[in-house]
């Protein structure tokens, strides 16, 4: 049973769960300070990061390197409601510059 | 396939049960009794009679035959074997096979749909929940399905096997002597140390043996190898009739010539002879006991029967005819003051033991008196003669005798026992 599990997630849903996560409040600080974002947390990578449609496809970084830098995210549950913790969220952006490039939109 | 190979490997590792096994016997109904007779070896018999001057025996060889009562019963040997385990073993095992497919047929009436609310690590959605469901069932499964092949393999084991037979047992087993017929051979009588009497060959089982030949008692009757076995009746016979060989054997004349012991032979020959001659007057004679009786009273030792000839206090008193008697308060303790002319003649004594200086030589006291009392080497008699026991004796004195400091005279104890 601890090996059952559905399909896989499309590009565009992983990139936004991870938003999500990195947005879920009370958000902390770090993304504030390296992401640069206020008020509309979730809009504004969404946004930047281009991943709202459906069809969206990772690239650079890759599906892979996504996940590897999501994992610290889903170390307190892997629901979508989950929210991690802030050391994990400052893991995730002082391990993986390509991705805070990535949600700074920086191409 | 695999994992259904990997099942029942789990199963016949599982169905190992310990098989315990019990066996008993019940017994049918008879179905027949018979006799059976045999025959086995017997031996020699011996009749002896006496006819004047010679003795004759009959000798018979019979044979041992047997008869066996025999009843057959049916009988049934059953053997229950039981596994021990197996039942629940099944029983848990038909459980969870029937739950798991229970469980795999729900599952298809379950939403397939994956769970959108995770992700995991590995960027999947959550199980459907089908797919919990169809889990479940293959766990259930998995862990029915051993137990119910190896319920299945012990319930197999397990059984009861009925085996018949029929068995036989002997009810009753009687023996008697039969096919008597006349022995053949040379009849031989032998005494104690061996020595032929007389050899004597059967003619129709009979054999005519000399009374003259008998003067001294037969140990044995034998002939070839076997020995002749003789009822008491014929034993009696043949000592009475030894008796009157001796008495036969005397030499005539005057009694006063013989000796004690010669006297004291004749006169149990003439005892062991009256049997057969009753009103003959070798036997009637009285002057042979006249003669003894006269012997013991002068106190002649060897005219009185010894301690191994006489069976009881009361028989050593009749066959010494004491004539003293020495007991607290009895006057002729003052005989004793002058031992010497009393030797050989018979005496009772009540006393108590006081002491043992050896191991067949002790000391009454009786009253102010004390004596030696000399016992045989293998009395007849047994009782508690340890010191302080008091005892009543009836024996023969012989004169005075010096053991360390003490001078005492000496009993010769015919018969001791424990009295008053």
């Amino acid at each position: 049973m601890l090996g059952c599990s559905g399909p896989e997630a499309s590009d565009a849903v992983l990139c936004q769960d991870v938003i999500q996560r990195l947005c879920a409040g009370p958000r902390c600080g770090v993304v504030e300070e390296r992401l640069g974002v206020k008020d509309d947390c979730d809009g504004t990578l969404v946004a930047r990061a281009r991943c709202a449609p459906d069809d969206f496809v990772f690239t650079t970084p890759s599906r892979d390197r996504w996940l590897e830098c999501r994992a610290p995210l889903v170390r307190q549950g892997t629901l979508r409601t989950a929210v991690p913790g802030c050391d994990n969220v400052s893991e995730v952006l002082s391990s993986c510059p390509d991705v805070e490039a990535f949600l700074k939109g920086v191409r | 396939m695999r994992a259904l190979r990997g099942v029942l490997v789990l199963a016949l590792a599982g169905g190992c049960f310990t098989v315990e096994s019990t066996s008993r016997v019940e017994r049918g109904p008879l179905l027949r009794s018979y006799a059976q007779d045999s025959t086995l070896p017997g031996g020699l018999e011996g009749k002896v009679a006496v006819d004047g001057a010679v003795v004759n025996f009959a000798v018979t060889a019979v044979q041992t035959c047997r008869t066996e009562q025999f009843e057959e019963y049916a009988e049934e040997r059953i053997t229950e074997r039981q596994a021990k385990g197996a039942g629940a073993a099944l029983a848990s095992g038909i459980a969870a096979v029937l739950g798991a497919g229970v469980l795999a047929v729900v599952s298809l009436v379950v939403s397939n749909a994956p769970d959108v609310s995770s992700i995991d690590a590995a960027g999947r959605y959550g199980a459907a929940p089908r797919q919990h469901v169809q889990a479940a069932a293959v766990a259930t499964g998995g862990l029915g399905l051993p137990a119910l092949v190896a319920g299945i393999v012990g319930a197999v084991q397990s059984g009861v096997d009925v085996v018949s037979t029929k068995t036989t047992q002997v009810v009753s087993s009687k023996e008697r002597p039969c096919n008597p017929a006349g022995a053949s051979g040379l009849l031989r009588l032998s005494a104690a140390n061996g020595a032929l009497l007389s050899e004597q060959p059967l003619d129709g089982g009979t054999a005519a043996v000399p009374l003259a030949a008998l003067a001294r008692p037969v140990e044995a009757v034998t002939l070839g190898e076997q020995v002749v076995q003789l009822d008491q009746e014929a034993q009696r016979t043949l000592r009475a009739a030894t008796a009157c060989a001796q008495l036969d054997a005397r030499q005539t004349g005057d009694l006063s010539t013989l000796g004690d012991g010669q006297l004291l032979r004749l006169v149990e020959s003439q005892r062991g002879c009256a049997p057969l001659r009753r009103t003959a007057p070798e036997v009637t004679d009285p002057s042979f006991e006249a003669e003894l009786r006269r012997r013991q009273l002068a106190g002649h030792v060897a005219a009185a029967p010894t301690a191994t000839r006489a069976t009881s206090y009361d028989e050593a008193v009749a066959a010494t005819a004491p004539t003293l008697r020495f007991a607290e308060g009895s006057g002729d303790l003052g005989a004793l003051d002058a031992p010497e002319p009393l030797s050989g003649r018979a005496a009772t004594l009540r006393g108590t033991i006081e002491g043992a200086l050896s191991v067949n030589i002790g000391v009454v006291q009786v009253a102010d008196r004390q004596l030696f009392l000399v016992l045989p080497n293998e009395p007849a008699w047994s009782g508690d003669f340890s010191v302080g026991a008091r005892v009543e004796v009836v024996g023969i004195l012989a004169g005075v005798h010096t053991v360390g400091p003490r001078t005492l005279p000496v009993l010769r104890v015919v018969w001791m026992r424990n009295a008053f």
